[in-house]
């Protein structure tokens, strides 16, 4: 009992601070959707579930989930995948020095702020006139093209970018799911005459089931909420939009159109988007052994 | 057990009750609106420190702590502390604070547009009648259009934000030629300059291509003409004749004469057309002179050998062109030191402060007792095309500029991209309309 209370005693200030700065902020954008709301006013009307009627005939909106959902899909499923492979070639080394050397490399992104990446990437690389990748398509003696100005290209740019900024952090979890796999069952399959391809898909991937469904939720709940690369290298949301997510449409709504009430109405949908994909996630990777 | 969620709760009531009891106390100060009402004892001597938040722009931020240091020699018990944040983030950060109601600054540096979303709810102090008065008797309309509401002042200009009528000018790809005179001379200097064509344009001949230039001067184009974009009523009208044939002619220079590309409202440029000027990669750039210290600073060439500012040839046969209110002083309706912030702002507002915080900012000044002393065309030679035009300026009007820069923006890009507007007066026709709609 007392054990139980001394638990308690310690997790309060979590619960306070998921309580003030993240369920209590989640219940106000909830009431202000309800509203027509502009934090300067002292009054502001109550417009029931009219900011919610207006998402059904919002093209803006629609171009933006579209754009999140491509986003989300194409960017987690390549993250996962570059970093089961990295972390796969990285468990290889035998050396303790070598991993963490190579752990070391693949992380060193992530350190940077996402912004300050995307400033260094949209100047530096991307650029049509003297941008980095250009001059190497042009010394291959291939056409340079508008990689953030030209609506077929940003999205992908985009997800490029953020595979390079973000890839390292899973790699490190995978990783660490790999180091913890028994090398009791690596050396039988080894003695049944499995080759390495087979062990990955037979051993590793399975006994991987908890990590990758760790990942995998919050891979993809971090991805939906990506704002940082496109406020930054998709001038303006990109051209006809192409680079318009929810996320800033939400903040374009909130501090450009000055209409809170709108924006927190999208934000909601964005939640419950969230939501329903992580239980359908949490659902499907139900994991029920262990080792 | 229950005990514990007692004191849980308990916790959580007097978190709550706290935000509550700050904003209730502090917007009661704001509700005052006047000046005069305000608690203040800026002429009592007691200390008085003042916070005062603007956006980081070196040469701006200096003098803005010059100005405060000889103001604290006048009034030594008031003493002002800056802080400055990222140009991106601070019009989030004023609104955020604003509604706070009890935290940031006492004085804000303000974007004037952004004064049609501020002004109407309270959250700025009225500035008082006396000031109001100069203000409007003295400085240019569009300095303080959009710092009004229901005929009072809830802010001070500072500058006379204007981005047309002049251009800069890039001297080395010019060379010999003269400095074009007429809109067809330009558009015909600027095509014999152009180098590359498409998205991979190496040098512009004219980029009229930005965010705040392709609005600008669409505006212009139509004053020009002598007609308006603004019906008596305040409602848009871009399907007149002078529209069709503005719109026309800045399409045309993406579509027909190749003298610009999207780039600079697509993406895919690393610098805004200002600096394409001082990278050599563009010959013309209609833009405000407040572009010209960072050619000077950021990339270190020397004005009149490496770049000049010159007039824009009117499209039209008149001179006419919109501008928005720029850079302003506001007072926080919820400060309590309100008296001590207007004594600030108004010794700001005067002529010999006001010249030397403009010459030190690059600003065109508000009023026209400052904008008209020789003396400014003695500290800033290139103003010269420009300061005998400020009287024909119109006010770009009482509206959110942000979506409606975004609208003719997006409208331009569509139609050049080609496949959206069957033609150019579908184009227009539906830019009347989301223009017309974002005023409701």
């Amino acid at each position: 009992m007392r054990s139980k209370k001394f638990i308690l005693l310690v997790l309060i200030p979590v619960f306070l601070h998921v309580l003030v700065f993240m369920i209590i902020p989640i219940i106000g954008s909830g009431v202000i959707s309800f509203l027509d709301y502009n934090p300067l006013r002292d009054n502001n009307t109550f417009v029931a579930l009219e900011n919610y009627k207006q998402l059904f005939s919002d093209g803006d909106f629609w171009k933006a989930l579209k754009n999140t959902l491509v986003f989300v899909v194409v960017a987690v499923a390549a993250n996962i995948v570059i970093s089961l492979f990295l972390s796969a070639i990285i468990t290889q080394f035998r050396s303790n020095r070598t991993r963490s050397f190579f752990r070391m490399m693949v992380f060193l992104p992530c350190i940077a702020p996402l912004v300050a990446s995307s400033v260094v990437w949209g100047r530096s690389i991307y650029p049509t006139n003297g941008g980095l990748i250009n001059l190497i398509v042009t010394s291959l003696g291939g056409k340079p093209l508008n990689w953030l100005g030209d609506a077929r290209y940003l999205m992908m740019s985009v997800i490029l970018f953020t595979l390079w900024a973000d890839v390292g952090y899973n790699t490190i979890l995978f990783s660490a799911g790999m180091d913890g796999i028994p090398t009791e069952f690596y050396e039988a399959a080894a003695i049944d005459g499995s080759g390495r391809w087979n062990q990955f898909w037979k051993i590793t991937f399975p006994l991987l089931g908890r990590t990758f469904a760790f990942v995998l939720v919050m891979t993809v709940i971090s991805y939906f909420q990506m704002f940082a690369q496109f406020n930054v290298l998709a001038l303006k949301n990109g051209p006809q939009n192409s680079g318009l997510v929810l996320t800033s449409y939400i903040y374009k709504l909130a501090f450009t159109n000055k209409n809170m009430g709108y924006a927190s109405a999208v934000s909601v949908a964005l939640f419950v988007i969230i939501m329903i994909v992580t239980l359908i996630q949490q659902r499907l990777n139900k994991v029920d052994w262990e080792y | 057990m229950k005990k514990l969620l007692c004191l849980l709760l308990a916790i959580v009531m007097v978190f709550s009750m706290a935000a509550c009891g700050g904003s209730g106390s502090s917007g009661d100060a704001g509700s005052s609106g006047s000046s005069g009402d305000a608690g203040s004892s800026a002429d009592a001597g007691e200390p008085i420190e003042l916070t005062f938040w603007g956006h980081q722009e070196n040469a701006i931020n200096e003098s803005f702590k010059a100005i405060a240091e000889d103001f604290h020699e006048e009034h030594p018990n008031i003493t002002i502390n800056f802080e400055f944040f990222p140009y991106d983030e601070f019009e989030a950060k004023v609104q955020t604070s604003l509604a706070d109601k009890k935290a940031g600054a006492d004085i804000y540096e303000l974007w004037g547009g952004w004064g049609v979303d501020f002004c109407s709810t309270g959250a700025l102090a009225q500035i008082p009648d006396e000031m109001a008065a100069e203000i409007t008797e003295d400085a240019y309309a569009p300095t303080y259009g959009a710092l009004e509401y229901e005929g009072h002042l809830y802010g001070m200009p500072m500058e006379f934000n204007i981005e047309s009528g002049g251009m800069l000018v890039n001297k080395h790809l010019l060379g010999d030629k003269p400095i074009p005179t007429t809109w067809d001379e330009l558009v015909a200097t600027a095509k014999e300059l152009t180098q590359g064509e498409g998205d991979t344009m190496t040098v512009k001949g004219l980029d009229v291509v930005g965010w705040d230039t392709i609005p600008y001067t669409l505006c212009a184009m139509i004053l020009s003409q002598g007609d308006n974009y603004l019906n008596e009523d305040g409602t848009f009208n871009f399907t007149s004749e002078a529209a069709k044939n503005a719109f026309t002619e800045l399409t045309d220079l993406v579509v027909t004469d190749g003298v610009t590309n999207l780039t600079g409202l697509a993406g895919g440029d690393a610098m805004e057309n200002y600096q394409l000027v001082f990278a050599d990669q563009c010959v013309f750039a209609p833009r405000g002179p407040w572009t010209i210290a960072e050619g000077k600073t950021t990339f270190e060439l020397t004005y009149g050998e490496d770049f000049t500012y010159a007039a824009l040839p009117w499209y039209g046969d008149s001179i006419g062109f919109a501008a928005e209110t720029g850079w302003s002083l506001a007072v926080n309706g919820a400060s309590d030191k309100q008296e001590a912030a207007f004594e600030f702002l108004e010794y700001f507002f005067s002529d010999e402060v006001l010249m030397k915080h403009d010459v030190a900012a690059g600003f065109i000044p508000p009023k026209k007792s400052v904008a008209e002393d020789p003396a400014l065309l003695e500290s800033m030679p290139f103003l010269e095309p420009l300061v005998g035009i400020l009287g024909n300026a119109q006010f770009i009007g009482y509206f959110n500029t942000d979506i409606f820069k975004e609208t003719i923006n997006n409208v331009y890009t569509d139609y050049c991209t080609g496949g959206i507007y069957e033609s150019i007066d579908a184009a227009l026709a539906d830019l009347e309309a989301q223009c017309n709609a974002n005023l409701t």
